[in-house]
């Protein structure tokens, strides 16, 4: 354990070696393309579409209010397809496209001791609107949107020192100060009521993974 | 001496070794000639080509393989030169697979080969030798047609033992030009050639030929030629001779004439003999079947469209009888699969001495009902010996089964076990129960046939007609399955969330679907949610139109004038949202123009005042 944590110290600390020379400025606003997997916060939600969890895909821009912190706005879409409910016959019938697309403002905290850091751990929540159709075939659709709140934390692996001369050129041609590989866990929690009389969280957990770019 | 053996024993091992896996990999390899088809070892996409490959391979002395070329249906431009004994050369089929070139030399040459056979071709070319033969012997021309006016269609010099057989030659300048005395000429068509075999020696190996409007025919015309004592219009009636179709009509004299040594179709020309184009006729349309005489004995009288097809040279009829009778019945014609002979002939009759009652379905089916949006799926498991059900339905909760003939009833099939009840009424409760039948049945069904034919949908036989099947005498009722009563129900989404729609206008037109409230709804969703301001209306209307539509709700006398005062809305957003932008354009300009000469007319009243007041 005490080797683990060591080993984790040292891939979290600053690399001398390979130190990048300073930079005149910081990044001030980040960029993120993410996919994966959303595990649907609803009873029963394999019956009706076939699978625990349905794709999920998005991004977020983020403005670095300091180097440790950041405001942004992120956006991602669901789409799951399946079978609908007879509701006094409690039995799957029909075919249903459900699509959500949570719109997130977050604010978030980053773990950043050096710009040259191999491994950035993060975490943040704020505000989620969530956008919500379902499309029952030949019958119509429900729209809607709910509020809600979520909380999201990951960690982000810096690419730039694979390729120290492509890290180089991306800032000197495009202003493009690291590039990220991340994943991260995040939990939406945006309730919306039933027509039989409930409700129910449109969230759920979500396992994501993308490309972070700093500018 | 123990020694001795074991030597011995272990030369021959070695020996067997060797030898061994030549043997066992020796193969016929057939290399494809197709344009449309990546090249690789076995597929090229010119014939020269293939035949490098084939002698290259051969060139190998390790190579025990054996090879054969065929070439994809498709027309073929050039001359080619064979280069190996005992390596064929075919066409997919005669009448798709076309030679052809603008030039003067031979199409296919074969010098000092042997066991070549050439076979599938369609020759057509105005100057060339479609095939020329010297030396070597086995030569084989085979179900080709020549079509060269004036020029030589085959050229056998110097190669003995060949044979040229079930060919069909057309307006060629000479058929066949010959110097080897044992060349056989057997099974072909000559017509409208100039000259038929051009030959220094004598031919003495010439039977089965016929001879049409030839300029010149041989003197011997050999042995069971047509024309001849019986038959002497040799007229072979081709299908269409303008459009390359060397067909055999069904009253051709050389249909089922030719050669009876050869196996496969025997008729004369390229398309007879064991290598001829599979023919499959095209399958028979409209049959229907009327019972003439219900009673024993039983006849059912069939009709069927005459075939377009005019290789045909009749009809067979099968039929079956359900359920299998216990004791044999026959029909007058025959067995199933009896000839219709004659091509004009479309109607057959079949008549049964005696048709045995069915016996009773045994086993009662099991029925399920499944609810779908307006629809019921109704399955029920199968009954042996049932040849149809009848499923009894209606709108009450149960039915009396003493009075099955007072409700509805829709009658399937054996072959169907389950029935989709499709526009029915959400929330209405339907009963159903399901019958099986035995029932007395002859079905039939007809094929076209080339000579006979050989069996359904192959060589000389069309597929089957769609079957038609006739009831005999009075079913007889299996056990009424228990009754199975259901209800359709819409489907909802799951997790059924509540939408976000038009409050005012749902409460005013009374329900969300209402095409007033579409229109709304889809004005929003296009002009009112894709800019700032238009969402800025809706978040709006979101929050203050639930109290009115409360408010509405709660004073019904006020819906009324609010669906007045919403119309005009209602009017645009459906002009906006249905028509397209011309359309749009054309409001747009019509109202400027309104507008235009609106504003000339005042500005004229206006002038003509002042005028009138100085």
């Amino acid at each position: 354990m005490k080797k683990l944590l060591l080993a984790l110290l040292l891939i979290l600390a600053p690399s001398l070696a390979l130190a990048q020379e300073p930079r005149p400025d910081r990044p001030h606003w980040s960029v993120e393309l993410k996919g994966g997997v959303l595990f649907p916060d609803i009873d029963r939600w394999s019956t009706f579409y076939g699978s625990s969890s349905a794709g999920e895909f998005g991004g977020a821009l983020a403005y670095k209010v300091e180097r440790h912190l950041e405001v942004g706005i992120e956006g991602t879409y669901s789409h799951a397809s399946g079978k609908g409910v007879q509701p006094s016959h409690e039995t799957a019938s029909g075919e249903v496209t459900f699509d959500r697309a949570p719109l997130n403002v977050f604010l978030l905290g980053r773990g950043v001791i050096s710009e040259d850091q191999w491994l950035v751990p993060y975490a943040g929540g704020g505000y989620t609107r969530m956008f919500y159709r379902a499309d029952v075939k030949g019958q119509g659709t429900t729209k809607g949107s709910v509020d809600g709140f979520h909380a999201r934390a990951g960690v982000e692996f810096l690419l730039d020192r694979l390729e120290r001369d492509t890290a180089e050129s991306l800032y000197h041609e495009f202003g493009v100060h690291h590039t990220y590989f991340f994943v991260e866990g995040r939990f939406i929690r945006a309730m919306a009521d039933t027509l039989t009389g409930g409700s129910v969280n449109l969230g759920g957990s979500s396992c994501l993974g993308g490309i972070l770019v700093e500018f | 001496m123990k020694v001795r053996w074991l030597t011995r024993l272990l030369v021959a091992a070695s020996l067997l070794s060797v030898l061994l896996p030549h043997v066992a990999l020796a193969d016929l390899v057939t290399i494809y000639v197709d344009p449309n088809h990546a090249q690789d070892s076995t597929h090229f996409k010119t014939i020269q080509s293939a035949i490098d490959q084939a002698n290259t391979n051969l060139s190998n002395p390790t190579n025990a393989d054996t090879y054969q070329i065929q070439v994809a249906d498709g027309t073929y431009s050039g001359s080619v030169t064979l280069k190996n004994d005992s390596v064929p050369i075919f066409g997919t089929t005669t009448a798709g697979t076309f030679l052809t070139t603008s030039g003067t030399g031979a199409l296919i040459s074969t010098n000092g080969h042997s066991n070549v056979t050439i076979r599938n071709f369609t020759f057509k070319a105005p100057t060339a030798i479609a095939i020329s033969a010297s030396g070597g012997s086995g030569i084989t021309i085979t179900n080709n047609v020549f079509w060269l006016p004036s020029a030589t269609a085959v050229q056998v010099l110097g190669a003995s033992s060949s044979s040229v057989v079930n060919n069909t030659f057309y307006q060629n300048g000479t058929a066949i030009n010959t110097t080897s005395a044992d060349l056989k000429v057997d099974n072909n068509i000559f017509v409208s050639n100039t000259i038929v075999i051009q030959t220094s020696v004598t031919l003495s190996n010439i039977s089965y030929n016929d001879y049409f409007n030839n300029t010149n025919n041989p003197a011997n015309l050999g042995s069971n030629p047509l024309p001849n004592s019986v038959t002497t219009n040799a007229d072979p009636q081709f299908v269409n001779t303008l459009a390359g179709d060397f067909h055999l009509q069904s009253t051709s004299p050389c249909k089922g004439t030719g050669d009876p040594n050869l196996t496969g179709v025997k008729d004369r020309g390229a398309y007879g003999g064991p290598d001829s184009d599979p023919a499959i006729p095209a399958t028979v349309t409209g049959l229907k079947a009327t019972l003439t005489s219900p009673a024993n004995p039983v006849s059912i009288l069939l009709n069927w469209n005459a075939s377009s097809d005019s290789t045909i040279t009749g009809y067979r009829v099968y039929y079956g009888v359900l359920p299998a009778p216990a004791t044999p019945v026959i029909a007058q014609e025959g067995a199933s699969g009896f000839a219709v002979s004659g091509i004009g002939t479309t109607t057959a009759t079949l008549t049964f001495d005696s048709l045995p009652a069915p016996a009773a379905p045994t086993g009662t089916p099991v029925l399920t009902t499944t609810s779908m949006d307006r629809a019921l799926q109704l399955t029920w498991t199968p009954v042996l010996g049932a040849t149809d059900y009848l499923i009894y339905y209606n709108t009450s909760d149960r039915f009396d089964p003493t009075t099955l003939s007072n409700n509805l009833a829709i009658k399937v099939d054996s072959s169907v076990t389950s029935y989709l009840f499709s526009g029915l009424t959400n929330g209405t409760r339907y009963t159903f129960a399901v019958l099986p039948r035995a029932q007395t049945r002859v079905s039939a069904s007809v094929t076209a046939t080339i000579n006979g034919g050989s069996q359904p949908g192959n060589t000389n036989e069309s597929a089957y007609s769609p079957s038609v099947t006739t009831d005999i005498g009075s079913p007889v009722d299996g056990t009424l399955s228990a009754q199975a009563s259901d209800y359709p129900e819409s489907v909802s989404p799951y997790p059924n969330v509540k939408g976000t729609g038009c409050f005012i206008a749902t409460a005013a037109f009374g329900f969300y679907s209402a095409p007033e409230v579409q229109a709304l709804r889809m004005f929003r969703d296009r002009y009112l949610l894709t800019n700032a301001p238009g969402r800025a209306f809706v978040a709006w209307y979101y929050q203050h139109g639930p109290s009115g539509a409360r408010y509405l709700n709660a004073h019904p006398w006020l819906k009324a004038p609010v669906r007045v005062a919403l119309f005009p809305l209602v009017l645009f957003s459906a002009f906006l949202v249905c028509t397209s932008a011309v359309m749009k354009l054309a409001l747009l300009m019509t109202a400027g123009a309104s507008a235009y000469f609106l504003y000339r007319r005042i500005e004229i009243r206006s002038m003509a005042r002042a005028r009138r007041v100085s």
